[in-house]
């Protein structure tokens, strides 16, 4: 204990030094016109934050009238400052803190020093610094942007009322946070791992456990209060307990342990891993003889390795977090969002049959026992041993077969014969007046009516179109009807008195002083909207 | 460091775990018939853990406690109002435990057999260090057992009294006997866990758990604070030469008089007694102690206070000579009030003596205060005399 509150102290006070440093670096930057580092601006804006919160935790205190919010804030704050030293004293062993404090006596007076002078300080700490504030600061910097608003503009928005009540978003308060908790999630991971081990029948006996626990869940639900009431104090507090008081039940470890239990021998389904280290078991310290200063060491290194293995542990995670994302993606975008018609309507009629079936059914069942069997059939099933003799019986032609009639019964049984969305789409064909006034040449088919107002006509180009009609495509999305074809739009008038055109009537034709036009209608036709996607694609 | 005057520390002492070798110095008929008993007790080792709950895998003993509480299922009356399929499934269930629990054991003896003939037969240090560890067991659960009925003689009667009509209750009214048999298998299985061991200590620590346990074993009927202090005869008769204008005062006068005879009498008493110089009478007076214990607790953030526990010893105390250690008495000084006319005080005040520091069960520890010393008691004493006869 003492030594990862001795190593913890440590490192905090190595990061507050660096801050510290960093922050007067700020303060020159500012008198002189010199560039200024990212990972330098951060750690001064971090601490105007601090300084920010201490302000208001103050103001707060003296107002008295504290929202949940402000005491969450005056818990983190508080909770930092207590996480230090403090908590960790044994009020039973008051000597032996008393005797470390004594030890570490000599080193104290050593720090004012350091900061006295400030270039000696600053190598003795870039000696001292540890490694993953090295790799944290290199994750500072590659996170960060790099235009990073200026440190007037930030204090602005920091004094504006309206965002003071929500904590701000900080690299190093992030990154620090993921430094504390990735140090604190070895017990997370641990719990993984166990979980996975229990569901591969690597830890049969635990697997048969938490059948029975769960069968006890599905017959009393109050199990499911129970359960997680009786872990913390028997997974929890009884081995803290017996951590401080040791029951020492065996005398002797033996060297072998003879006989084999039935369960796990019919059941085991892989390398054997123990899950619960017991306390019960006294071990004997045969390290006694070491020093004290190595053992801290050795914890130190052991701590560090620890951090990395949990770091990329938590990468890890992150990764199947990502895909775990990216499927659900898949399956909100796609399969939900019918992009494969068949498959999603199959889907959705198999989604209600199965809903109506179970509102249906449900009040003759007993739900209890159906999950209980469900729960212990499918742990068998999915048993190593089981599993394999289960893939033996149900040959893969099978699912082969199976797969191929639910696919036919898709293809098949689905019918999508919705009518498609109707809509013309236009064209004008536009012909340019020549010498003479009953002269005129093809010019272009348009989307652009390409009056004497148009844009186009105004800056003197031609207007954006194609030379035959065959090259004309539909809108996206949109496809010709093939029953329809071009046909020209006779009521001209219409259409001129629609857009607001004064112009000469010739026929069909719309008439000015250099062009004239006609316009041209297909029918296209939609059979759905495109699938959606996320904002991002 | 250690050049600096740093804390020179001591170390524990270890079981270093060597022995010398028992096969040469052990008669070949013992080391027969423990070779013969390694494998009785390496069972019994097994047993002992699943009973304990200290084996590598806690899942199993869990395992085998649901079994064995399903197949107490089968010995179930059935009931009327149960539907035939739920006795069926239960009955079925219950067989099919118990076989497996059979197998179950089975298996594992047959397999402690198996591995024995294969493996290299033990060393008699094996078999030593298996029996030790059997009989290290064994104590642990005679402990815990312990623990629970530290009851005295006396106490076993009244236990029975208090408990029998509400066994009765229980069992007549509230509980089936299958529940009954379950609840005495599921706290067999587990009462020497370490977990239900500390459970039991935790609850202990709870003063209201304490008083309950008191109040239900060992309730004894304490008389209220009584003026019976217990004393101790110092002397029965002590002849006192007084002179003889002085022997003729009435009693008060004489008393205050007398006092100073008694003491130096008391003080050259083991001298050779001197004649009886001319001009002075005896006269014989009987001394006797008062002695009245203070006692206090430990608390852990006030120090020694009065504060006792309730069944416990109280502020004042004083011996008793019928069996019982202790009877409640009141304070010395209201005591002194109350002393009969015809006594009178030798001494000028309670002499206080020494602090006597006890364990938490007012077992004596020692004059100093420890880290095991939780009570402790003072006794005042005070000398007071009573003519007997005036010649």
């Amino acid at each position: 204990m003492e030594g990862i509150t001795g190593s913890h102290g440590r490192r905090n006070s190595i990061i507050g030094s660096i801050m510290a440093r960093k922050y007067e670096n700020k303060a020159s930057a500012k008198s002189e016109p010199k560039t200024v580092t990212n990972r330098d601006l951060i750690h001064g804006v971090a601490s105007s934050f601090l300084e920010a919160a201490y302000q208001r935790l103050r103001a707060s205190k003296a107002s008295d009238a504290v929202t949940i919010d402000d005491d969450y804030d005056q818990f983190v704050q508080s909770n930092a400052s207590d996480s230090s030293d403090g908590f960790w004293k044994d009020e039973n062993f008051r000597q032996e803190y008393e005797t470390m404090s004594e030890t570490e006596g000599p080193q104290q007076p050593s720090e004012p020093i350091q900061t006295n002078s400030p270039n000696e300080g600053r190598r003795g700490n870039t000696a001292q610094e540890h490694f993953v504030d090295i790799l944290l600061n290199k994750m500072i910097s590659a996170i960060l942007p790099e235009n990073f608003p200026e440190r007037e503009h930030f204090t602005q928005r920091v004094n504006d009322p309206l965002r003071k009540k929500r904590q701000k978003l900080s690299a190093t308060i992030l990154a620090n946070n993921l430094k504390v908790l990735t140090t604190k999630l070895g017990a997370i991971f641990e719990f993984q791992d166990s979980v996975i081990r229990l569901i591969a029948w690597r830890n049969p006996s635990g697997t048969i456990t938490l059948l029975i626990l769960v069968t006890m869940i599905c017959f009393n639900p109050m199990f499911l209060a129970i359960i997680p009431m009786l872990y913390i104090l028997y997974g929890i507090m009884v081995p803290g307990y017996t951590h401080r008081h040791p029951p020492n039940r065996t005398a002797y470890l033996s060297r072998r342990t003879y006989g084999k239990s039935l369960v796990i021998s019919l059941t085991s389904g892989g390398k054997k891993a123990s899950w619960h280290p017991s306390d019960d078991i006294q071990e004997y310290d045969y390290n006694l003889d070491l020093d004290p200063h190595d053992i801290q060491r050795a914890h130190h290194i052991k701590q560090s390795m620890e951090f990395v293995v949990n770091l990329r542990d938590l990468q890890n995670s992150m990764s199947t977090m990502v895909s775990l994302s990216k499927g659900m993606e898949k399956f909100v975008f796609g399969t939900a969002g019918f992009k494969d018609e068949h498959r999603s309507t199959a889907l959705f009629l198999a989604g209600l049959g199965a809903l109506l079936l179970s509102w249906l059914v449900s009040p003759f069942v007993n739900w209890s026992l159906v999950s209980a069997v469900g729960a212990w059939s499918t742990m068998i099933a999915i048993h190593p041993e089981v599993r394999s003799r289960l893939a033996r019986i149900i040959k893969q032609e099978q699912v082969e077969r199976g797969r191929e009639a639910l696919k036919r019964s898709e293809r098949y049984d689905i019918v999508l014969d919705e009518a498609p969305e109707v809509r013309s789409i236009e064209v004008f064909e536009i012909y340019k007046q020549g010498l003479v006034p009953k002269d005129w040449t093809f010019l272009k088919f348009s989307t652009s009516v390409f009056d004497p107002q148009d844009s186009f006509r105004k800056a003197q180009i031609p207007p954006p179109g194609v030379e035959t009609l065959a090259q004309v495509q539909p809108p996206v999305t949109w496809a010709f009807d093939n029953n329809s074809d071009w046909e020209i739009d006779v009521r001209a008038n219409e259409w001129a008195r629609d857009r607001g055109l004064q112009l000469r009537l010739e026929d069909e034709f719309l008439v000015d002083d250099s062009f004239k036009r006609r316009r041209l209608t297909r029918t296209v036709l939609r059979y759905a909207t495109p699938a959606r996607k996320p904002s991002y694609k | 460091m250690s050049e600096k005057g740093a804390n020179f520390y001591a170390k524990l002492v270890q079981k270093q775990g060597q022995k010398t070798a028992l096969t040469f110095t052990t008669a070949p008929q013992i080391s027969w018939t423990l070779h013969r008993l390694y494998p009785f007790l390496l069972i019994f080792d097994g047993f002992l853990n699943n009973l304990m709950w200290c084996c590598d895998d806690v899942c199993l003993p869990f395992i085998y406690l649901a079994l064995m509480k399903m197949a107490v299922n089968l010995g179930s009356v059935s009931e009327k109002e149960t539907s035939l399929l739920k006795t069926v499934v239960d009955t079925w269930l219950g067989l099919l435990s118990l076989v497996f629990l059979v197998l179950s054991v089975t298996y594992y003896i047959s397999s402690v057999l198996r591995e024995l003939k294969q493996d290299e037969p033990p060393t008699l240090d094996d078999i030593v260090v298996m029996m030790e560890n059997v009989a290290y067991k064994i104590e642990r659960m005679r402990e815990d057992v312990a623990e629970v009925f530290k009851l005295q003689r006396g106490q076993i009667p009244s236990l029975l009294i208090v408990l029998t009509p509400i066994y009765w209750f229980m069992a007549r009214y509230v509980i089936s006997p299958k529940d009954y048999v379950t609840f005495l298998l599921i706290s067999i299985a587990t009462f020497h866990s370490s977990w239900c061991q500390c459970t039991l200590r935790l609850i202990w620590r709870s003063l209201f758990a304490r008083q309950l346990w008191h109040m239900i074993c060992r309730w004894q009927v304490r008389p209220h604070p009584s003026t019976d202090i217990c004393y101790n005869i110092v002397h029965p008769a002590l002849e006192i030469n007084v002179p003889e204008d002085l022997a003729s005062l009435p009693e008060p006068q004489l008393a205050v008089k007398l006092r100073a005879f008694i003491r130096t009498e008391q003080q050259i008493e083991k001298a050779p007694q001197p004649d009886r110089p001319p001009g002075y009478l005896p006269i014989t007076v009987m001394i006797i102690e008062y002695q009245i214990n203070e006692n206090q607790r430990k608390w852990p953030l006030d120090g020694w206070t009065h504060n006792l526990l309730s069944y416990e010893r109280t502020k004042f105390t004083t011996n008793n000579e019928e069996g019982q250690d202790w009877v409640a008495s009141t304070s010395p000084w209201e005591f002194q009030e109350t002393i009969e006319r015809d006594w009178f005080w030798l001494d000028d005040s309670w002499i206080p003596h020494e602090w006597i520091y006890c364990d938490t069960d007012w077992d004596i520890k020692g004059a100093k205060d420890s880290l095991n010393c939780y009570t402790r008691s003072k006794s005042w004493t005070r000398s007071s005399f009573r003519v007997l006869r005036q010649s």
